[in-house]
């Protein structure tokens, strides 16, 4: 059936969408000019008509059916569990066998850029997923929580976040442990001295 | 390529101060012992760094004891013991050194007679360390294949320099390794590669010379580019600083982490900051 398709339009299987499409509208122009003939000629034309068309309908369904099953919902999906379970290469190569960009695209690019510590590429994915769909709080959520890495700038006024270990604490304070002793030790000499000035008491 | 990594000295403790110094001398006296005495001149600091780094993190004790040495043979001073780890790090130094001037030829043709000069010692490290000289010898190939394809990304164009790092991590640390120091590994690869391109851009910019800054954000001069793209290029190191900070608090440190976090966390950012607004490097008296 496949085959005979196209043997009705006269091209091969390879042919591309764009020559599929010359070949039905050249065939179609000349099928309607032939089906004015007289007798059996005029007959053959038209049915050729009617093949022609169902023959072109079926090729496009059949071509739109098989994109989308390399680069529709099922393929995001096995995208996206490549990169659960850690293979970023494969996830990458069935992204660039992708024909069409759309949103989620971007947006599953972007995490494998994250996953190869390439945030700065990621960030550029995100902001083209959020320019075609800004609808999503997904792409937007992933974007803010990239845009905060550079945050402590803010709080910090520019100095380096030197916490590594946040649970470490301020490791340069600390040595007052004895500063009680010594201020106590020195008003007491102050006193001493007070004292001495007054009744020279030794 | 060599002499970023540095410290934040008013930041710097004392008591590593001398950790630094020792260590300094610890690894002279490794390249010695593994490249012989010629590839003694090829010690840098990153790689002083490096021996801290791994030193703490594999768990391995720093023997310091006080000893003469060539350069200064009437004081002794505290040099750090050459032990396994030193010596198998003065073979990367000589490697790393050898291949740096390798690519100097390549470059412009100068400087053949100072490659002579660590010939030996390479030929010596890459005996006793075949694996360390595949590492650095495969990711310094597919660099040299990633620059000829005028990658402009820099996260891309740094990727080989921050895996080959990654991967020397891994191989000294052998079961320590842990998706953790992967990381950490990986983002000071990937700073190297960077702070030295956007150190050269104006240069590279001028001898039409491959850089990813000058690609990705056009040539001239280096007040232009961080007027226009500061933002951007803040945002690859800052992100670059967040994932290092990140991957330091989950690994395990054996001793005290000073040194590393001071070089790391302080240091970096500082020397990166530099090299943005394009300022030499101050010369500080009191150096480590």
């Amino acid at each position: 059936m496949n085959q005979e398709n196209y043997t009705i339009l006269g091209v091969e299987e390879t042919a591309t969408d764009d020559e599929i499409k010359a070949a039905y509208e050249s065939l179609k122009a000349k099928y309607n000019e032939e089906k004015w003939q007289d007798g059996e000629a005029g007959n053959q034309a038209a049915r050729m008509l009617g093949k022609l068309d169902a023959a072109y309908q079926e090729i496009m369904e059949e071509r739109a059916e098989q994109a989308k099953s390399t680069s529709g919902p099922g393929a995001f999906e096995e995208v996206s569990n490549a990169i659960k379970s850690g293979d970023y290469a494969r996830a990458q190569s069935i992204l660039d066998n992708f024909n069409e960009r759309s949103a989620e695209w971007h947006y599953l690019q972007s995490v494998v850029f994250y996953k190869k510590n390439w945030i700065n590429e990621s960030k550029k994915q995100l902001e083209i997923a959020i320019q075609m769909d800004g609808e999503n709080t997904k792409y937007r959520d992933a974007y803010e929580k990239l845009k905060a890495q550079s945050d402590y700038k803010k709080e910090t006024g520019g100095a380096p976040n030197v916490h590594a270990d946040p649970a470490s604490g301020d490791a340069q304070m600390g040595g007052n442990w004895c500063s009680s002793c010594a201020s106590m030790c020195y008003t007491y000499l102050c006193i001493n001295c007070l004292c001495n000035l007054c009744c020279s008491c030794r | 390529m060599f002499g970023y990594v540095r410290y934040d000295l008013p930041n710097l403790f004392v008591k590593d101060v001398m950790l630094y110094k020792s260590l300094y001398c610890g690894l002279c006296k490794g390249i010695g012992a593994s490249c012989g005495q010629a590839a003694r001149m090829g010690l840098s600091y990153d790689v002083t760094f490096l021996s801290a780094l791994l030193h703490n993190i594999a768990g391995q004790d720093i023997v310091i004891e006080r000893s003469h040495c060539f350069e200064h043979c009437i004081r002794k001073r505290p040099i750090a013991a050459a032990d396994d780890m030193t010596r198998a790090l003065g073979a990367l130094n000589t490697i790393l050194v050898y291949y740096k001037l390798t690519d100097d030829v390549l470059d412009s043709g100068k400087g053949r007679s100072r490659r002579a000069w660590f010939r030996r010692g390479y030929r010596r490290a890459k005996k006793s360390y075949p694996e360390l000289d595949a590492i650095v010898g495969g990711y310094i190939k597919k660099q040299a294949e990633t620059e000829r394809a005028n990658t402009a990304s820099p996260d891309a164009a740094a990727d080989p320099s921050a895996l080959m790092m990654q991967e020397i991590g891994d191989w000294f640390l052998k079961d320590k390794a842990s998706e953790f120091t992967k990381g950490l590994f990986y983002g000071l690869g990937k700073w190297v590669y960077l702070i030295d391109a956007l150190d050269d851009y104006e240069k590279d910019g001028k001898k039409k010379r491959y850089n990813p800054f000058v690609l990705s954000y056009g040539g001239g001069t280096r007040q232009e580019l961080m007027q226009k793209y500061g933002e951007e290029i803040s945002f690859l190191f800052d992100s670059l600083f967040y994932s290092l900070r990140v991957n330091l608090a989950g690994i395990p440190f054996r001793f005290d982490r000073d040194l590393t976090d001071n070089i790391i966390l302080r240091g970096l950012p500082a020397e990166t900051a530099r090299v943005m607004k394009g300022e030499k490097r101050k010369k500080t008296k009191d150096k480590v």
